[in-house]
């Protein structure tokens, strides 16, 4: 369990990048972490995992306060940065070196993803390409099994197979114990992997729900005419007519496409609140 | 579970450590551990007086002892210096305490083991370089006690400065560290002997840790002639001892805020 209470953080007092942020984040869910570049996604997953020190409010992660780094609490979440680093050592050392650490690391497990995103064994962390070395440090984190598994813009660097790869090995580890909580701009790689969205902006929380809530309180479609174009919350010119997010008052089923979704929520923010809150 | 320390994870923390940096750490002691064979060992090996042997000692405690400690000692926390590597070691699970004591632990085993070869190749080098000379004839010193304990004192706090640089500063910390340290010594030194001038009627040389050394007049013969008298002050021995007790303070303290800093230490 991650919860937030009245968040506030930012690298002055006087330039906060959000304020009063509360949220809870429950076990068994994935949770997409979206948000334009500067509003605050690094540094909140930061502040999680005790990296960061929040101004003020309190953060509670599997009832640890972060910010003291005990090793209970860091056996029991694991962080993956934007940028990465790993010792210059080949996989069975960094196995042996680390693994330790974690009380609940497969390695069998582990064996299996390295195969699965083809990653050669006996070559050097430091002499592998920024991807590989990506995947060996998912491939770790994902074995590891931690109940709180944070990824910071996790496919950057992926090829389209891996990135493929990537929501298929995730979702195949969560259990209902286990929290996953990825921050990406590239929403697309998030597609049919998480099952509950956060969007963060200008400082505050603009939506939180499951995405089964979401295709219940918007409609993503096409619409055909000017007409209806004026009451979407974002639209983009199609071949036939306009590619449309709107609210969904006749309860129509639709797929929620995290773009449209994102720039709704970016360009109608008051908007997309009264109809979550409704 | 311990929150605080676990010696099996402490170990396991020891082992990632010279894992990690274990060929950076052989290294440098190889090279300064070298450097001080070069300067001793020509004493033992000659069988004439060799004027510039005794220079070559002395010469040791700063370029080998003081040097290459600090060296070593600035290296401690480099995993915290840039965002990559902070994170990675910050998030490895161990308690702030074992991460501290890991760097603590190594630092400590090379400031003494670099000192204590010294020590020992010292007195080693002067005995034996005095054995193969001629009975009648010139022979080598060993470094006078005072001065050695002067040095210790120097050692003591300059390691504990360093320890401390190396959490402290993201880039150049060696040379921060180095400059910081060069200006504390040189303001305590004359902040020291303009305090001491204003309490007694000599010019003092009042350099922290030694015994003062004094130099007063006595007398003036007319018309410019000025007679000086020259002494050390020497401390009670208690007081004496008191004082060679303030560079572990000075480093407790040190290694208490490089403590705190790696508490803090924020990415």
């Amino acid at each position: 369990m991650i919860h937030l209470d009245k968040l506030t953080f930012g690298y002055s007092k006087h330039k906060k990048l959000f304020e009063n942020l509360s949220m809870t984040l429950a076990p068994g869910h994935i949770y997409g972490l979206l948000g334009k570049n500067g509003a605050g996604k690094s540094s909140l997953l930061r502040n999680m995992a005790g990296l960061l020190y929040p101004l003020e409010g309190k953060i509670e992660v599997n009832g640890y306060e972060p910010k003291k780094r005990q090793p209970g609490f860091l056996q029991d979440v694991f962080f993956i940065p934007e940028e990465i680093y790993l010792p210059p050592f080949n996989i069975s050392k960094y196995l042996s070196v680390l693994s330790p650490f974690y009380p609940k690391f497969d390695t069998e497990q582990f064996q299996q993803f390295i195969r699965e995103f083809e990653i050669p064994k006996d070559n050097k962390l430091t002499d592998m390409s920024y991807g590989q070395k990506k995947k060996v440090l998912i491939s770790f984190a994902l074995a590891a099994n931690t109940r709180v598994l944070i990824m910071d813009e996790p496919t950057n660097g992926l090829d389209i197979p891996s990135k493929s790869q990537f929501r298929k090995i995730v979702s195949s580890v969560l259990d209902p114990d286990r929290i996953i909580l990825i921050s990406t701009h590239q929403v697309r790689d998030l597609d049919s992997l998480i099952d509950h969205i956060i969007i963060l902006e200008n400082s505050e929380i603009l939506v939180q729900h499951s995405m089964d809530t979401v295709s219940e309180k918007l409609y993503f479609g096409t619409l055909v005419n000017d007409e209806d174009n004026l009451r979407a919350l974002y639209s983009e010119p199609s071949l036939r007519g306009f590619k449309a997010v709107t609210e969904n008052t006749e309860q129509l089923d639709s797929r929620v496409d995290l773009e449209y979704l994102f720039n709704a929520a970016i360009k109608n923010p008051v908007r997309i609140k009264e109809i979550f809150n409704s | 579970m311990n929150q605080t320390f676990d010696l099996q994870r402490f170990t396991i923390l020891l082992k990632l450590n010279f894992v990690e940096k274990g060929r950076n750490y052989m290294l440098t002691s190889g090279l300064f551990i070298g450097l001080l064979f070069i300067l001793l060992v020509p004493t033992a090996l000659s069988d004439e007086f060799l004027p510039y042997g005794a220079v070559l000692h002395f010469m040791a405690l700063p370029l080998v002892v003081l040097l290459g400690g600090s060296v070593f000692t600035s290296s401690m926390f480099s995993q915290y210096t840039s965002p990559s590597t902070g994170i990675a070691a910050t998030l490895v699970p161990g308690s702030i305490l074992e991460k501290f004591l890991t760097a603590l632990v190594v630092y400590l085993c090379f400031s003494v083991l670099l000192l204590g070869m010294f020590l020992a190749l010292h007195y080693f080098t002067i005995d034996l370089g005095n054995s193969r000379l001629p009975e009648n004839g010139n022979k080598y010193q060993y470094i006078p006690k005072p001065m050695l304990w002067y040095f210790a004192c120097i050692y003591i706090i300059s390691q504990g400065a360093f320890f401390l640089g190396s959490i402290y500063f993201s880039k150049f910390s060696y040379l921060k560290t180095a400059g910081i340290l060069f200006l504390t010594f040189v303001l305590t030194i004359v902040l020291s002997s303009w305090l001491t001038s204003r309490l007694v009627d000599a010019s003092v040389n009042s350099v922290p840790f030694v015994p003062w050394q004094v130099s007063a007049a006595i007398t003036k013969v007319p018309p410019i002639k000025l007679l000086r008298a020259r002494y050390i002050v020497y401390f009670p021995e208690m007081v004496q001892y008191m004082i060679y007790a303030l560079p572990v303070l000075v480093m407790l303290g040190l290694w208490y805020i490089s403590f705190l800093r790696l508490k803090e230490k924020e990415f």
